[in-house]
This record gives structure tokens, C-alpha cells and sequence, in this order.
């Protein structure tokens, strides 16, 4: 609250203890001096500051306190209103960006009406087979908007307008259905060029939407609004202009005839006041553009016709190319702002004050395509530096080559580029690009970069051979940067690529025909990037762990790089294959002799130093599972390392940075588990990537190790682990790193990627939530289809594993069959895993889930039992229904998070069972609650509190605990306002476990 | 302002909305219109063969034209 006591006029200047100071400016200055080092300075200090300040010896100490006080109200409240204003300029770019697309699909209905209506036309036309068939032919070919033509078409016509004879009926009706025809193509169609009229917005309280023409022959304008009043009565008052347009003089009907159909035709003189000339009778205006509409299908003749052009031009000399450049400006703006390609609003991404922006989908276009549209807080020129220099934000992006610069002539530049990308699994090749770009100004002061593929149809110069790689095709793609008022800029990223899914196996295809995967990993990924650089510039971001952003930002990158190079193995990095012992070729395993080549040709793969011993070798595999959703299995991977790490294997990487490595141990997974401290290092905005540091607790894994005993650290990627997201990879990369944490430690990254495998045939599918999944398991087949394929859950997903160690020359052989058995041993486990998360009726470990385990119906039954029992009340209201499945579905899906916890004296107790409720508040899977103990989830009073009650469950079989608070297994804290604690009784009524009931729960 | 953004808000949730709207419509209508071009394709083919019978011809397409409006 502001304390009034300042700022007003004083006779005295503030030199009584009354209520009003007023400070002169050098006090004022004086006191801003202290506010900004320290804004809540102490009563001591405060009093200090009068002693030692002269200016201010003359103030009461309370005084000076009143002043910060409301020093600091007023700084809140500015902020405050600072905040509401960057949400203001947001919303309200946001609501021009969907004005227009608004405006763009109002457009495009009443072409598609108009199209409709015209076909409709035409079909009756040709059935009454009474009309001349080669007239209407020859309509229906030519119905092509061309500015240029329609002049043309005019011409054409003119004979059929000669022939009819408008002085009788029949001639005056047609004239009026032409008439009709055209206006209804301005009303509702784009026979005129709109543009909305500034000033007047659609919204509740606004008369309407008004548009007027642009570039028209003649001005138009036009208005479409809601009245309260009847058809008929609207019509009436309308045609009656004298009534309602001031300059009108007089309006004299000089003859009146009937249309025949109904309607009616009447014959008008208008006069108009100066300055306004009459207006023209309609017969005259009648004969412009009365052809005008598009028929998709004649698009292509276009195209066609455009091809002569295209050998003409010789594609070697920069006129070439910047009419290369021009061309594909158009149709990458084409895709920006219009509908160029069939877009689709991709699911998950709505708009709103915090949202990315808008992204769209390709749907049946040749290639895949995706476009995003976002708001951005940064100048359009350092946003186009910052999306042009891809590497920094396209994770998958290798090299970036530019090979010539050549100066367009009007401000822009074309630019011929080479581009190699990493293969995102072993099982398919790396794809490379050869583009022009071309960045330019248009007129109205935005700034545009797009780029395209030159081929063989476009012409151009041939780009550099490359053996290793497939070339991919980039149709017109870019970014379209408006300055926005107010400050920063909004952003159009159109991504179109056709990445030649042919040349890939079967299996991966999808991969490749995914526009939403596209989505996620090009264009999302470029706006998210430039949003989180804009929100580091304006301090938004806090620094992690004491680093500054772009320094996270470069481990996140060595960390991902790294981690490509691993899995693309380059010939040309020094990568070449080690032919395996055994015989079994499941796992490949590659040595680098060279590590300091590391990286390629860029400079972004400085990562490496020679440090790591004589050289680098890799063991990596790739296997595809079925219905298991990336995102739980990443997630399950990081949260549960001792279920596939073993601790030696760890020991040996993390052994290698230091001087002397030591001995190779032989691999056995989960042999020694370990515990594991996550340590949050940073996260992106959006929080679909965390950079952390994993302490692994040391212990010594053999006895003559035991002085060796010291913790690890690893430096740890994990992204795409929330599960709403559609079409994203989830992966889990990690390095060992040493206590130092230097900000250029060297990084030899291992790890996980895990791509869903979207098929054509289920747009929808592969909803990537797990939870779902099961839930549509339990009720059965009502809610499948729609979410999943055609199983309800049948979506593929391929991990590909990396592992890297260092090796000297002597240890060779032993470190290729340690990796070579511990990434055999990973898959293992990862296959056992897959097997427990997957929604999948009788698999091993989440049977208890399934509507078919008898075990699940079974314990559900002692549950609902006993507790009917013990309390003499119906767990879900009315027991009325017996049948097992009912049971369970609702014990599932009930509102109240039900756990059931082992019953051991020996042992302390862990949860063995949750509903869909429980899993969502201890914040785990079904799998993964078997290794939460009770303990740990239950707080200092919870714990008291069960303990102290226990008696009375063990005897009258239940009690009630008072509201509290406890953990999930996260660590986030769930506060509960009653757990009711039940002995769950088996049939012979001996105990079989503690059932937990917490009521009306939240997160805290 | 807030009351503003709040209000900005709920607008843009409302074109978001019609948006969606005209994007469904939009499809219907290109679905509809493929399909009357086909029928207009085949008519006119039909038309131009002076050996159809004149007769057979319009029956023939006045009934697949009524299947096309369903």
C-alpha cells in the first residue's frame, strides 16, 4: 500500500514531523543513490545515511523509511505495469497475426463458395444439354484469375455480350444474373482485392467487419455486420438510399419487370450531390472481371507455362540466379502468409500469452512442410542473424558451408550453401543440401531470408559431390521477419523439405514423411531458439549453477554434436569400423585414431582435445520398439540409472579423463547399483530441455578399488520428456566430466535417442501418452481409434544407443569387448523395460494393469472389500455392480489417488500398487512405483501420525489421518487434506497389504 | 490494462476459433469442389463425344450429378 506522505507541497520543507515532506531533487538523487544498491536498507543503515549524509540530516528517520517504502511500491508497481504492457504488445500482435490469417481463410472460403457455385453453374448448364456445348466449355477453361488476363477474357467475351439482346426480358435478366453473380463475388468471394479497413476490428461490440479495395478498377468497399431485424425489412430499408445516403438526390425507378424466377428487375436513375458523380448504371460495370475464379486444377497449366522461362534463363549468371531467388521468394511467401500448401493447425499448439505461436502442418503436399509463426522481443535484423546461422539452433545440422556471395543488385544477397545434416539413426544415411539463399527487404520494411534447392529443373551451378551422403531437396523454405510495433518482431519460419524417404528401409520411412516431426525438430526448434536468446538478452533467463546462458548453451551443443558424430560415425572425422570377435554384428563398433579431427569442418566441434588417450571408440546399436512412448522411456531411463548403468562402466569413462585410466572392467548392467543426485544446471524456456549435472555416489566396486572411492559427475542433456508433445524425439545424453567443471572440459558424450515412428496411415496416432494408453487399455475398446492406431496402441518407436570410451593402444581389444557387451547389455534392459512400459495386456511386470490380469481384479476386490468392511461405506458410492472389470475401472479412474503399500515387519514398507490418480501424485509409472518406499513419500508428521495409528488399523482395520503433506517422487511437494489408511484383507481374511486413500490432494 | 489483455485475450481465443471454423469449412469446400470438377470433367468429356447419344448421356449425368450434391 502507497503511504501517503510525500510529494505534496509543504510550506516548511519537511523539516516538522507532520505528515507531507517534500524532498528537494538532491534528495531525492541522494536517496535513489542508496535504493539502487541496496532498495530495503536496514533501521541502522537508515539512520546511518542521516548522520553521514548532510542533505539528508534534516529528515526524520521515519520519514526515510516512508520513502522506501513506498520507493519500493512504486518500483513494484512499475514493473507490474511493465509486465501487463509486454503481455499487451503480445496479445496484440498475436491477434493481428490471427486477423490476417482470418482474413486469409475468409478469403479462401468464399473463393471455394464461389468456385462451388460456379461449378454447380456450369455442371446445370452442361446437363441442360439445350446450350451450345462448346461455349461452355471454353467458359469453364479459361475461369483463371491473372490480372493480366483478365483484360483478355474481357475481349473473349465481348461477342456473347454483342449477341444478346438486352433490349427485350430475357436479355435484361441475363444481364442482371451476371450482375448478381459478380456481386456476390465481391460480397462474400475476392473479385476485389480487400483489404480490411483500419480502424475497424471484429469483436463483440463492432458494427461489423469493413473492408475496402486495393487496386481495383474503380474504389469499392464493403461491410458485412448483424441487425436485429428481419430479411425482408433489412431489404426494404436499403433499397430505399434516399433514405440513408445524405448525398443522394434522387432515385427514380423508370420501369419495373419480373424476372420470371421470382425475383425482380427494375430499371434506375440515381442522382448524386457534387462531390460524388452519379453513379454508373450496372450494365456497364457488369462486363468487369465476370470470370473471376480459380480452379486449383488449372494452377498447374500455370506452372507449365512457366517452364519455357525456365530453360530459357541460364542459371549460371547472377541474372540467373536472382531469378531463381525471385522465384523462390514468391512461393516461400506463398507458404508464409498464404495456402500454398494445405496447412493444418498442429495439434497441442495453441495460441495464448505464453504460447510459441502458431504452427501449422503440411498435409498431402509433395514433401513434408511445417510453418511457425511467433511473436519475438528482438530487432528483425538480429533475429535473421541469428536463424541464419543454423548450426547454433538445428541440433541435427553438421556444416553449414557458404560457397559464394553475390550481391543481387537491389540491397539483397544470394548466397550458395552447402549444408550436411546428421542421420538420426544408424539405420538410414545423413542427408546434405545444396541451396541458394536469398535475403532481401520488401517493401513494406520486413525482412525476408529463403532458400531453395538447386537442381537439375531449376538450373544453376552443380553443388560439391559427397559420397557418404543422400542429397535432400529444400523446396522455397525460410523465414519472413515483420518489424512489430512497439518493438521486436514477428517471425514466419516456413520449413519444406522432401528428405527422399525412398532411399531409406522401410521401416524408418515414417521418419521421413513426418511433417511433425519436422515441426518439432526445425521450425519450433528455430523459434524457440531465437525466444530464448531474446529472453536471455532481457535477463528474463536466471543463470545456472553460476554460468552465463550461452555457456550452458555451448555444453548442450558439445553435448548433442558429440553425440552425432558418435552415431554417424563420418569417414571423414576419422571414424572406421572395428570387426567384432565374436562374430555377432547386433552391436557396431567403430574406432577414431584421430580424435583431434573431431567435429568436421566447423568450428563448432572444437570440443575435443587430444587428450583422450590414442584413441576414441564408439559402440552403437539401434532397435525399434513397439508402443512404447519416447518420453516415458527417456524419462524412466534418467530417473532409474541403476536400472541399465553399471557403476564400473561408469568408473572406467569417468576414470579416462584423468591421467592414468584404470583397469577395464568387464561389463555386468545393474551389478553395483549406485545412487544418482540430479543437479539442475539450466532448462529452456519452455522446458523441453535440461542440462544437469548427475552425481553419482561413490563406492568402490572392488575391494582392491577401495581407496578409489570418490563420487563421478556427468554432465547429462535430457529433452523431449514431456509427453504432450507431438512428433518429438526424447533423448538422453550424457558425458563424464570432471569436479572442475570447466567451462571447455572435453566431452566424449554417450547415450540415448528415441524417435517415434508416426505411420501415414494414422495422422493422429502415436499420441505419446502413456497414461492414456492405459486408461483406453482399461475401459476396453470405447475409447480407442480415435488417440491411437488402429489397436488402440500400436505405434513403433527406434532407439538408437551410443557409447564412447577412450582407449590406449594396449587396451584396445579389451575396451571394444567391454563396450561391445555392455551396449548388448543396455539393449537388454532396455528391452525389459520397454516390456513394463508399454500398455500392452499381459506383459510381464504391468499385467497388474490390465483388464485380464486376474491378479489386478483380484487385489482390486480385497480393496473395495475391505474397505466396505472395515468403514461399512462404498469405496465408489454404490457397490451395486460386482463384475470385476467394473471394479477396477473404477478404482482406476477414481477422483482419489489409492495406493497400496507392502506389509513386511522386516522390511520397510514400498508401494506395490496405485490407481491412475496415485501414479499422477507420486509423479511415477507402475513400474517404477515398486521402488518407492512408503518412507520417503510420507513426511516427519505423516510418518508419526500412520505410526501412531497403527494399532488401530491393525485392529479395527482403519483410521483416518489428518490433513498433511508428502513427496512425490520428484521431489515436489503434494499436500493432502485426509489419507484413510485401510488393511486390505485376502479372501481368507488373513493381511495382505496397506491401502492409502489421499483425499483431495494438490501439488504444493 | 488488464481488464484489456483479458478481454484481447478471450478475442483472439474467439478468431483462434473461427479460424478453426473456416479451416473445416474450407476443406468441406475443396472437397466438394474436387468432386464437382471430376462430374464437370466427365460431363464435358461426354458433351464433346459427338458418337454418345445425346439422350443417354444427360440421364446419365443428371443422376450421378444428384449423387455428387448428397
Amino acid at each position: 500500500m502507497m503511504v501517503h506522505t510525500m510529494h505534496r507541497e509543504s510550506p516548511d520543507k519537511g523539516l516538522d514531523s507532520g505528515k507531507y515532506v517534500r524532498y528537494t531533487p538532491e534528495q531525492v538523487e541522494a536517496l535513489e543513490r542508496v535504493y539502487t544498491e541496496c532498495p530495503k536498507p536496514s533501521s541502522l543503515r537508515r539512520h546511518q545515511l542521516i548522520r553521514e549524509s548532510s542533505i539528508l540530516s534534516n529528515i526524520e528517520p521515519k520519514q526515510i523509511k516512508v520513502w522506501f517504502q513506498n520507493r519500493r511500491c512504486r518500483e513494484k508497481q512499475r514493473k507490474e505495469a511493465a509486465r501487463l504492457q509486454t503481455v499487451n504488445r503480445k496479445l496484440n500482435a498475436m491477434n493481428k497475426l490471427l486477423m490476417e490469417e482470418n482474413d486469409r481463410l475468409q478469403k479462401q472460403v468464399s473463393h471455394l463458395v464461389y468456385d462451388n457455385g460456379h461449378m454447380k453453374h456450369q455442371l446445370h448448364t452442361v446437363t441442360s444439354s439445350t446450350f451450345a456445348s462448346g461455349t461452355t466449355t471454353d467458359n469453364s477453361c479459361e475461369s483463371v484469375v491473372v490480372s493480366g488476363q483478365q483484360h483478355q477474357q474481357q475481349n473473349s467475351n465481348h461477342p456473347q455480350h454483342l449477341q444478346r439482346d438486352a433490349n427485350n426480358p430475357a436479355g435484361l435478366l441475363s444481364i442482371a444474373e451476371e450482375a448478381l453473380a459478380e456481386f456476390l463475388s465481391k460480397a462474400t468471394g475476392t473479385a476485389v482485392d480487400w483489404v480490411q479497413m483500419i480502424g475497424m476490428k471484429p469483436g463483440p461490440d463492432s458494427i461489423g467487419i469493413v473492408s475496402i479495395s486495393r487496386n481495383c478498377s474503380g474504389i469499392a468497399a464493403r461491410a458485412c455486420g448483424l441487425v436485429s431485424l428481419e430479411p425482408m425489412k433489412v431489404a426494404e430499408i436499403l433499397k430505399d438510399r434516399q433514405s440513408w445516403l445524405r448525398d443522394c438526390r434522387c432515385v427514380d425507378t423508370l420501369s419495373v419487370i419480373p424476372a420470371g424466377n421470382g425475383g425482380t428487375i427494375e430499371l434506375i436513375y440515381t442522382q448524386m450531390y457534387a462531390p460524388y458523380f452519379g453513379m454508373q448504371a450496372s450494365g456497364t460495370t457488369t462486363d468487369n472481371s465476370c470470370e473471376s475464379v480459380v480452379v486449383s486444377g488449372q494452377q498447374h497449366q500455370q506452372q507449365n507455362s512457366n517452364h519455357p522461362q525456365h530453360l530459357q534463363r541460364d542459371a549460371n549468371n547472377p541474372a540467373g540466379l536472382l531469378s531463381i531467388a525471385e522465384e523462390a521468394l514468391a512461393e516461400f511467401l506463398s507458404k508464409a502468409t498464404g495456402t500454398a500448401v494445405d496447412w493444418v493447425q498442429m495439434i497441442g499448439m495453441k495460441p495464448g500469452p505464453d504460447s510459441i505461436g502458431i504452427v501449422s502442418i503440411s498435409r498431402n503436399c509433395s514433401g513434408i512442410a511445417a510453418r511457425a509463426c511467433g511473436l519475438v522481443s528482438l530487432e528483425p535484423m538480429k533475429v535473421a542473424e541469428i536463424l541464419k546461422d543454423r548450426q547454433s539452433w538445428l541440433r541435427d545440422c553438421r556444416c553449414v558451408d557458404t560457397l559464394s556471395v553475390i550481391p543481387a543488385g537491389n540491397g539483397g544477397t544470394i548466397e550458395l550453401i552447402y549444408t550436411q545434416m546428421y542421420a538420426p539413426t544408424t539405420l538410414a544415411a545423413a542427408r546434405d543440401f545444396w541451396t541458394l539463399r536469398y535475403s532481401t527487404c520488401l517493401e513494406d520494411g520486413s525482412y525476408v531470408v529463403c532458400e531453395r534447392s538447386l537442381t537439375s529443373t531449376t538450373g544453376g551451378p552443380n553443388g560439391p559431390p559427397s559420397s557418404s551422403f543422400v542429397r535432400a531437396e529444400m523446396r522455397p523454405s525460410g523465414f519472413l521477419i515483420r518489424p512489430c510495433d512497439g518493438g521486436g518482431s514477428i517471425v514466419h519460419i516456413v520449413d519444406h523439405v522432401d528428405l527422399d524417404a525412398w532411399s531409406v528401409p522401410e521401416v524408418m520411412r515414417p521418419l521421413y514423411e513426418s511433417s511433425k516431426i519436422l515441426a518439432q525438430k526445425m521450425t519450433v526448434a528455430a523459434l524457440r531458439h531465437v525466444r530464448q536468446i531474446a529472453q536471455e538478452t532481457s535477463g528474463e533467463v536466471q543463470y545456472g549453477g553460476g554460468r552465463q546462458p550461452a555457456v550452458l548453451r555451448t555444453f548442450s551443443q558439445k553435448l548433442c554434436r558429440g553425440f552425432n558424430d558418435a552415431v554417424n560415425g563420418f569417414v571423414d572425422d576419422g571414424w572406421s569400423p572395428l570387426g567384432s570377435n565374436d562374430g555377432a554384428e547386433d552391436i557396431s563398433v567403430m574406432i577414431n585414431l584421430s580424435p583431434g579431427k573431431f567435429g568436421g569442418p566447423s568450428h563448432y566441434g572444437s570440443s575435443f582435445l587430444p587428450s583422450f588417450g590414442s584413441g576414441v571408440l564408439c559402440a552403437k546399436a539401434s532397435m525399434l520398439l513397439e508402443n512404447v512412448p519416447p518420453a516415458v522411456l527417456v524419462r524412466f531411463l534418467r530417473e532409474h540409472r541403476s536400472e541399465w548403468a553399471d557403476y564400473g562402466v561408469d568408473g572406467y569413462a569417468a576414470a579416462s579423463l584423468r591421467a592414468s585410466p584404470f583397469a577395464v572392467p568387464c561389463a555386468r548392467a545393474g551389478g553395483f547399483p549406485s545412487n544418482q543426485v540430479i543437479l539442475p544446471l539450466a532448462q529452456t524456456v519452455e522446458h523441453e530441455e535440461f542440462l544437469e549435472v548427475v552425481r553419482l555416489e561413490g563406492h568402490a566396486y572392488s575391494p582392491e578399488e577401495m581407496g578409489l572411492a570418490r563420487d563421478m559427475y556427468l554432465l547429462q542433456l535430457c529433452s523431449g520428456v514431456d509427453e504432450n508433445v507431438v512428433g518429438g524425439c526424447a533423448q538422453l545424453v550424457f558425458a563424464p566430466i570432471d569436479e572442475s567443471f570447466a567451462d571447455d572440459a572435453p566431452l566424449l558424450p554417450s547415450g540415448f535417442r528415441v524417435i517415434p515412428l508416426e505411420h501415414k496411415s494414422t495422422p493422429n496416432g502415436a499420441s505419446g501418452n502413456r497414461t492414456l494408453d492405459l486408461a483406453s487399455a482399461l475401459e476396453g475398446s470405447t475409447r480407442q481409434g480415435s488417440e491411437a492406431g488402429p489397436n488402440g496402441c500400436n505405434f513403433r518407436s527406434v532407439v538408437t544407443i551410443a557409447f564412447q570410451f577412450t582407449f590406449d593402444n594396449h587396451t584396445r581389444d579389451s575396451v571394444a569387448s567391454m563396450a561391445r557387451q555392455y551396449v548388448r547389455s543396455i539393449v537388454g534392459s532396455i528391452q525389459r523395460v520397454a516390456l513394463a512400459i508399454a500398455p500392452r495386456p499381459g506383459s510381464s511386470i504391468s499385467s497388474i494393469s490390465a483388464p485380464t490380469s486376474p491378479e489386478a481384479l483380484t487385489l482390486v476386490r480385497w480393496i473395495s472389500r475391505s474397505y466396505r468392511v472395515h468403514t461399512g461405506a462404498n469405496l465408489f458410492g454404490s457397490d451395486s455392480q460386482t463384475s470385476g472389470d467394473t471394479l477396477l475401472r473404477q478404482l482406476w479412474s477414481h477422483t482419489d489417488a489409492i495406493l497400496c503399500c507392502s506389509l513386511k515387519t522386516n522390511a520397510s514398507p514400498v508401494f506395490t500398487f496405485a490407481n491412475q490418480t496415485g501414479l499422477d501424485m507420486l509423479e511415477t509409472t507402475l513400474v517404477a512405483l515398486q521402488d518407492i518406499m512408503l518412507d520417503k513419500t510420507l513426511d516427519e508428521s505423516g510418518r508419526k501420525a500412520l505410526c501412531s495409528e497403527f494399532p488401530k488399523i491393525m485392529q479395527q482395520g482403519y483410521a483416518h489421518l489428518p490433513a498433511g503433506v508428502c513427496a512425490s517422487s520428484m521431489g515436489r511437494l503434494v499436500s493432502y487434506e485426509q489419507a484413510t489408511v485401510w488393511k486390505v484383507l485376502e479372501d481368507d481374511e488373513s493381511n495382505h497389504c496397506l491401502a492409502f486413500m489421499f483425499v483431495n490432494w494438490s501439488f504444493v | 490494462m488488464e481488464r484489456l489483455n483479458a478481454k484481447l485475450y478471450l478475442q483472439n481465443c474467439y478468431i483462434v476459433k473461427e479460424n478453426e471454423r473456416l479451416r473445416k469449412k474450407a476443406e468441406i469446400l475443396n472437397q466438394e469442389n474436387q468432386q464437382l470438377l471430376i462430374e464437370l470433367n466427365q460431363k464435358l468429356s461426354k458433351t464433346k463425344d459427338p458418337n454418345e447419344s445425346k439422350q443417354g448421356s444427360s440421364n446419365l449425368s443428371s443422376s450421378s450429378f444428384a449423387s455428387g450434391q448428397s
